[in-house]
């Protein structure tokens, strides 16, 4: 069970049968880090070797079939990390444990898209 | 000195020049992207990185900005026309860029405010004042407010316009003391937005209008624009230009943005679209493409669309491909904008047709492929809507209180508009070729009502009767029409019979190819999964002067007969006479 614990890191998700890349335009990343920042939202933090490149289409983290647009870049500007915001309901109680993680911008829009993998609630909190 | 400046002045002489030449005879239509008379002075202003805190935003954005004015500025006060760029990263150092605000050294700022200057320059020889400013601070942070930055774009603009004001002021103000005091006319003001900027300057019009308009924008014109919060942006002139191989905002949502006004009641102003086939999103701004700069650059519809390099419309490298280069899209984009601020702010009436589409594209845009829609003000001298098809009634009874009748449509239904109509119009397929109804990411609003409709043979027609309108006054029948990519029915372009009848039963006819080639079949690869082929619907204007016999005082019905093609599907919207 995923407890947030205000102002503590969590270690990464796992990735659990991460696809290989079903298309020119896809890439991988992973969560590397979910923080709370609040008793209702965390911070998830995704990087990946490949940047984020910076679009006017809305750069979306999907898990399962939620989705999430508030994000920011780490305060060092890099391409390869996003922060999304995310309500820690979302996150707590095995809510969407298994579901499919990934990037994208506007939903389905341009293609782009980076594969995190399956979302292993059970992992977290353990590196 | 009133509003008539010396822009106004300097443009009408030579409006009236080159129409007196062009109704003579003696010449083609003015071209908008081509220089001006005045000799005109470059310079920029910087405030610093962190001059400026929009309310509630989470963090500090520039003041600064690169200006072309006329050297001679005692014969102002001139129109100020202010430029916002779209979302960009913001710091590079050498070829790597970041998204950082404000840079921190050795890393530098990506200058995104001066990739327009190739069309600020042409601007100002014809008497304006033209301002591109930086948003850098803004595209740092915008992903984490709830409106993506926009309000924080409406209050930046808005502190430019207040500098502007304090230079125009007697006294002045640093950096450029009295330079110019008395030279800027802040009720004609007129505003461009490329991409998240387009979205900027809508949401600045409605802030401005919130203050009480302390300043006149009088023109407006999202360039490649996101439209996510979905503002009204009515009673003002606004020209939206669409690029069909857009590889970022690949879905042109912007077009909402006219879409969403179009009838608003009483609103004296136009609205255009203008779609470049060839154009991709980032090409309209020097700094973004490839080549221009060092760091953040790309080919937005190569490097974003999966196996975009080798669609044979939009691919740069595909023989046959009608991809505009970087130049051209500049040209056309330095037509166009130019053309339309000359138009509503200079208030050149030379180039009404060509906003209207009834002129082709200049020689300036360096293409062809352009389709230009225009949308009349709603005053009887402008427009008389015969069928606005936005409800299951307009199809059995239209605007003037006429029976619509139909004969073999299969289907004959309503879509992309308010519940209970389909959300879209082409199930299936992705909302992205569907810019009209695509989801705007931080409004529900639904998009426009189409009229789905197909043939099977071609006895098939819709009519609509008239209760003997008087359209004398006006000067065309238009429509705006899209040919449904996704019905096998149709087997490339399309064409179809118009005919008017009046109350002595006198009836002229002609096809819609005869004037116009809007009714294409939209270009791309529909198995591709690409962003094209796209539904777009553009204006047919087809002149009353092509049915000579009908008495245009007492129109009793507008009829289409879909005899041309023996099976078709088209969508449409907005069947009305206009200006």
């Amino acid at each position: 069970m995923l407890r947030i614990v205000t102002g503590i890191a969590f270690a990464a998700f796992a990735v659990v049968g991460l696809p290989r890349a079903a298309q020119a335009q896809s890439a991988n990343g992973q969560i590397t880090q979910v923080k709370a920042v609040s008793p209702n939202m965390v911070d998830v933090e995704v990087t990946s070797e490949r940047e984020f490149p910076v679009l006017d289409s809305v750069v979306t983290l999907h898990i399962g079939d939620k989705s999430y647009t508030v994000s920011r870049s780490p305060e060092d500007g890099s391409l390869n990390t996003l922060i999304f915001s995310v309500p820690a309901s979302d996150l707590t109680a095995g809510a969407n444990s298994g579901a499919e993680a990934w990037i994208d911008y506007s939903g389905q829009g341009n293609g782009l898209r980076w594969n995190l993998g399956k979302l292993n609630t059970t992992t977290i909190g353990k590196k | 000195m009133n509003h008539m400046n010396t822009a106004r002045s300097l443009t009408a002489a030579a409006a009236l020049l080159l129409c007196t030449q062009a109704l003579a005879g003696n010449g083609p239509p003015p071209d908008p992207g081509d220089p001006g008379p005045l000799a005109v002075t470059r310079v920029e202003y910087d405030l610093g990185d962190t001059a400026f805190q929009p309310v509630g935003f989470p963090g500090p954005v520039e003041l600064n900005a690169v200006v072309y004015y006329p050297t001679d500025l005692s014969q102002g006060p001139f129109p100020l026309i202010v430029f916002l760029h779209g979302r960009h990263a913001t710091c590079y150092l050498g070829g790597s860029a970041t998204l950082a605000w404000p840079c921190v050294a050795p890393y530098q700022s990506i200058p995104s405010y001066l990739g327009y200057e190739y069309n600020q320059s042409v601007l100002a020889t014809w008497g304006y004042i033209v301002a591109s400013i930086g948003a850098n601070g803004i595209n740092a942070r915008d992903n984490s407010t709830g409106d993506l930055g926009m309000q924080a774009r409406a209050e930046l603009m808005q502190k430019h316009l207040d500098l502007w004001n304090d230079w125009n002021s007697p006294g002045g103000a640093p950096p450029f003391d009295t330079l110019f005091s008395g030279a800027v006319d802040l009720q004609n003001v007129g505003t461009m937005g490329h991409s998240r900027g387009g979205e900027g300057v809508a949401k600045h019009y409605v802030y401005n209008q919130s203050l009480g308009s302390p300043y006149g924008i009088v023109a407006v014109l999202p360039l490649a624009p996101v439209d996510f919060t979905r503002p009204d942006v009515a009673n003002v002139p606004l020209e939206v230009i669409l690029p069909y191989c857009d590889g970022d905002v690949n879905d042109l949502q912007g077009v909402h943005f006219v879409d969403d006004v179009r009838y608003a009641p009483g609103d004296p102003t136009p609205k255009h679209t203008t779609l470049v086939m060839g154009a991709i999103h980032n090409f309209f701004n020097r700094i973004w493409t490839p080549g221009e700069f060092p760091a953040g650059t790309a080919d937005d519809w190569v490097a974003f669309t999966p196996g975009g390099s080798g669609d044979l419309w939009c691919g740069p490298n595909v023989p046959g491909n009608h991809r505009l280069t970087a130049e051209q899209q500049r040209a056309t984009g330095k037509a166009y904008m130019n053309g339309f601020f000359r138009r509503y702010i200079g208030g050149e009436d030379v180039f009404a047709r060509l906003w209207k589409g009834d002129d082709p594209p200049p020689p300036s845009a360096m293409t062809t492929e352009i389709y230009q829609s225009y949308l009349p003000p709603d005053s009887p001298g402008t427009r008389l809507d015969v069928n606005r098809l936005l409800t299951a009634a307009d199809l059995s009874v239209n605007f003037q209180g006429g029976a619509v009748t139909m004969g073999g449509l299969n289907p004959d239904d309503l879509c992309g508009g308010e519940v209970p109509q389909p959300q879209h119009c082409l199930a299936g397929q992705p909302t992205f070729r569907q810019p009209h109804t695509v989801p705007s990411a931080r409004s529900s609003r639904r998009g426009l009502s189409q009229n789905r409709f197909g043939w099977d043979d071609s006895s098939a027609f819709l009519e609509n009767d008239l209760p003997g309108v008087d359209v004398s006054a006006l000067a065309v029948l238009q429509f705006r029409a899209s040919v449904n990519y996704f019905d096998a029915r149709n087997a490339g372009d399309q064409d179809f019979t118009v005919t008017l009848t009046d109350g002595s039963g006198n009836s002229d006819s002609i096809t819609v190819g005869e004037i116009s080639s809007s009714l294409y079949f939209p270009p791309g690869e529909i198995p591709s999964g690409r962003p094209v082929p796209k539904i777009f619907l553009n204006t047919v204007r087809v002149p009353l002067s092509a049915f000579p016999t009908v008495d245009l005082t007492n129109v009793q019905s507008v009829r289409f007969d879909f005899n041309v093609q023996p099976t078709g599907a088209l969508l449409m919207s907005d069947i009305q006479f206009a200006d």
